[in-house]
C-alpha cells in the first residue's frame, strides 16, 4: 500500500514498545514504514503473540493492540 | 568436549557481550578469548532501527553459537515472551532463561525460574537456566528436563568468585549427567580455573572481561586459566591433608643422623 493511502486511513491506537501512540498501519510491514524503521533484523510481537517474519504483510492490526519490536543486543 | 544439548565445542568459556568500550573491543576480546558461544539480549528498536543491525553484523562476523538471554525479566510471563522473541530473531532454540527476583542482588526467581523452564522445555526450546548454588533447585530443573544448569558463583557484576563452594560441589557431585555451568561473578581467572577444578563444565562470564582495563589480554587470561582448570580436573589432584609430608625423599639426607642414634 502507498504511504499516501496509509496516511488517509483512521488512526488507531496502539502500544508500540510500550508507548501509546495513534498509528495508519494495519499491518506490521505497514507499522515499521510508518514508525521509519529501517533495520533487517527484528522480531515482532503483538499481544505477546510472535508474529513470523512471513506474516508481517498479512497479519492485520487491530485498535488496542500493543505490539513489540526487538533487535539483537548486547548481552550476558 | 563440552556437551550442550548434543553438541560439542572445544572451547569451556561462554562470553557475554556487553559492557565492552566499544563494538570493536567486543569482537578482538570474543576472538581472543577462544569462545564459540556468546549471549546476547533482545532489545526494544527505538532508534530508527540500526543500532541493532549494527550489533548483529558484527556477531555474524564473529561465527560464533549464539546464546540469547532473557535478561531483565522479572515474570515467568516476561521470560516465556522474550524466549519466543529470542527464538525469532536468532532462529535458535537455545535461551539462557533468566527470571530474576530482586532488584538489589539481581537473584534468579527460582520459583519462577523451574516454572519457566517448564512451559519452555515443552515448548521446544534448550533450556540454560540461571539459578543459585540451591541443591533442590538443581535436581528439579535438571528433573524437568534441562540438559544444562547455571548457578552463579555469585552476584551478576559483582565479581566475587565463588563463594558457595560446598554447595556448588554437592551440585557437581548429584548430577553427573548435567553440563554445569558457572555463570555470573566471576571476577578474575583463577575464579574461572577453580570452577573448572570443581568438575564444572563451563564458565559464563561478560564483566570480568568487558569491565577490564584490557578486555583482549584478559579474555586470552581466562582462556589459559579455564584450560588449565579443566586440564586439573582431568588429572585427577591430590587430596588435601591436615599436616605435613616432606615432598623430597628422607633417605639418604646429608649429615642426618641415625634415627636410633641418642
Amino acid at each position: 500500500m502507498q504511504k499516501a493511502a496509509v496516511q488517509n486511513r483512521t488512526a488507531i491506537a496502539l502500544t508500540v514498545n510500550g508507548e501509546r501512540r495513534s498509528m495508519h498501519a494495519r499491518s506490521l510491514r505497514e507499522l515499521l514504514a510508518e514508525l521509519e524503521l529501517e533495520g533487517d533484523f527484528f522480531a515482532i510481537a503483538v499481544n505477546r503473540h510472535v508474529v513470523t517474519r512471513a506474516r508481517w504483510n498479512e497479519a492485520s492490526l487491530n485498535d488496542g493492540d500493543s505490539v513489540e519490536i526487538v533487535t539483537p543486543r548486547q548481552g550476558g | 568436549m563440552l556437551d550442550l544439548y548434543g553438541q560439542k565445542f572445544s572451547s569451556r568459556l561462554l562470553i557475554g557481550t556487553a559492557r565492552y568500550p566499544s563494538l570493536p573491543v567486543m569482537q578482538e576480546a570474543v576472538k581472543a578469548s577462544g569462545a564459540e558461544i556468546v549471549t546476547v539480549s533482545v532489545r526494544r528498536e527505538n532508534a530508527g532501527g540500526k543500532d541493532g543491525d549494527t550489533f548483529w553484523n558484527i556477531i555474524r562476523e564473529l561465527n560464533v553459537k549464539v546464546l540469547p538471554n532473557t535478561a531483565g525479566c522479572y515474570s515467568v510471563e516476561d521470560a516465556v515472551s522474550t524466549a519466543e522473541l529470542a527464538r525469532e530473531l536468532f532462529n535458535t532454540k537455545w535461551i539462557k532463561l533468566e527470571v530474576l527476583g530482586d532488584k538489589a542482588t539481581l537473584q534468579p526467581d527460582v520459583v519462577g525460574t523451574l516454572e519457566a523452564a517448564k512451559i519452555l522445555l515443552a515448548d521446544g526450546f534448550e533450556v540454560f537456566p540461571y539459578c543459585t548454588e540451591d541443591l533442590t533447585v538443581a535436581k528439579r530443573l535438571a528433573d524437568a528436563g534441562c540438559k544444562v544448569v547455571m548457578p552463579w558463583g555469585s552476584q551478576i557484576g559483582s565479581g566475587k568468585g565463588i563463594i558457595h563452594d560446598e554447595a556448588l560441589k554437592r551440585i557437581r557431585a548429584e548430577l553427573p549427567g548435567i553440563s554445569l555451568v558457572i555463570d555470573a561473578g566471576l571476577g578474575v581467572p583463577s575464579h574461572a580455573a577453580k570452577a573448572l577444578e570443581m568438575g564444572y563444565d563451563a564458565v559464563l562470564l561478560n564483566t570480568a572481561v568487558a569491565g577490564s582495563g584490557n578486555p583482549v589480554r584478559m579474555a586470552k587470561a581466562f582462556a589459559q586459566a579455564i584450560k588449565a582448570g579443566r586440564a586439573a580436573f582431568e588429572s585427577g589432584m591430590m587430596k588435601p591433608r591436615e599436616i605435613a609430608q616432606a615432598s623430597t625423599p628422607v633417605v639418604g639426607t646429608p649429615f642426618a643422623k641415625p634415627a636410633n642414634a641418642s
